[in-house]
């Protein structure tokens, strides 16, 4: 960037120095995007994401427990089963100490077992689960990414209207997708720890990770 | 495949996830755009909403002829043009539309510079301040800023060099019309 040294150093920076937008802000922007391919709610039907926009992330962290129905991402209409989230009030204690969410992490979720809040960090392939509270440590990975290559290569396509009932509680529900269409994911609890299925086979578990 | 193109893909084909993702990377270079280009920090940030609705709606189409950036960064330009064509429709005074939102001084003085050179770059044509944005707030190299703007090289070079003289002029000379507006305008009496 040689041609910067035409520029006064000090202009420059004040140049690049523009204010960063209110959180509100980007979140409201960001989430008005989103709108464009999966509106997030309408004045009919009251949809809202779970997992799978800013403003639900935003309603789940901020509002405590909630009840939603999942929007379906690719237009075949709104999932009639219904999530409840467990989100304990005030947040999370380690909101500073764990990975910054707007780069690997594209969602944060919060769930609690044996009276400890703990934070799942969504990203590629993946789900990172932190202790909420200090230490704030990761305590273990829940990756799916090889099984939906597996699916993808064994040509089982996801079934986007069969859905597994859960005995234990159901912590999050989101989609990805490896090279195909995107499978429907769900994160239940275990009676050590987390889980994580499609929500399309009702009999094995894709990983799972044990809680202290 | 990296990551980004993955990521790229996946948006491609309507996954939220990743869009999501997307508009996140790219969200304070495009606002840093649009703030520039407009100036006004209110039509600014419309400009902003417009651009990130615009690469939702495009990113289906993008062919990468180009790189991924400098197709978002074409998109950003786009909008705060649209923005300043549809400020000057609205027909209000030059300086009551130009600071309106900016910050106010505060005592450090950083605020006071970031001011005056908002001031100052609002006084630079239109056509020199876009080359200067997108050359020092987005790091793009000519011949990128070319194709964005759909120009010659030679013509972003010698845009560039222009649109910098004039704004070290307007910030170096206390006694130009600009600055004596710029003063008038943005600092305390």
């Amino acid at each position: 960037m040689s041609e910067n040294e035409d520029l006064d150093p000090a202009l420059l920076r004040h140049l690049r120095d523009v204010p960063p937008a209110s959180d509100a802000v980007r979140e409201a922007h960001i989430s008005a995007a989103l709108d464009e391919i999966s509106p997030s709610q309408t004045s009919s039907g009251r949809r809202t994401r779970v997992l799978g926009g800013v403003a639900a992330a935003v309603m789940l962290t901020l509002g405590g427990v909630t009840i939603a129905q999942r929007q379906n991402e690719n237009e075949r209409g709104p999932l009639t089963g219904t999530v409840t989230t467990t989100v304990p009030k005030g947040g999370a204690d380690c909101k500073e100490e764990l990975p910054d969410a707007g780069k690997d992490t594209t969602e944060r979720q919060e769930t609690e077992h044996n009276g400890t809040r703990y934070a799942l960090l969504f990203r590629d392939d993946a789900i990172d689960v932190y202790r909420a509270v200090e230490p704030c440590d990761l305590v273990g990975t829940l990756s799916y990414g090889d099984a939906m290559v597996e699916r993808d290569k064994e040509s089982s396509l996801p079934n986007p209207t069969h859905r597994c009932s859960y005995s234990t509680e159901l912590v999050a529900r989101f989609k990805d997708a490896a090279d195909g269409d995107p499978y429907d994911l769900v994160v239940v609890q275990t009676d050590d720890g987390l889980s994580v299925e499609f929500d399309d086979d009702c009999v094995s578990s894709i990983d799972t990770i044990s809680l202290p | 495949m990296t990551h980004d193109e993955l990521l790229l893909r996946r948006a491609q084909r309507g996954d939220q996830k990743a869009v999501d993702s997307i508009l996140r990377q790219h969200y304070d270079i495009v606002r840093a755009v649009c703030h520039r280009i407009v100036i006004n920090s209110d039509d600014a940030d419309d400009a902003t909403q417009m651009a990130l609705i615009a690469i939702v709606r495009a990113l289906p189409s993008f062919d990468g002829r180009s790189k991924f950036s400098t197709w978002v960064y074409r998109i950003a330009t786009n909008a705060a043009l649209d923005e300043v064509r549809r400020i000057r429709r609205r027909a209000i005074p030059h300086d009551e539309q130009t600071f309106s939102g900016l910050p106010v001084a505060d005592a450090s003085g950083a605020v006071d510079a970031q001011l005056a050179v908002s001031a100052a770059l609002s006084k630079v044509p239109e056509e020199f301040r876009v080359v200067l944005v997108l050359r020092h707030i987005a790091d793009l190299e000519y011949d990128e800023i070319a194709v964005i703007l759909d120009i010659p090289v030679g013509t972003v070079r010698s845009r560039l060099s222009r649109g910098r003289s004039q704004l070290s002029e307007i910030l170096g000379n206390p006694d130009s019309p600009s600055e004596r507006q710029t003063k008038e305008t943005g600092g305390p009496p």
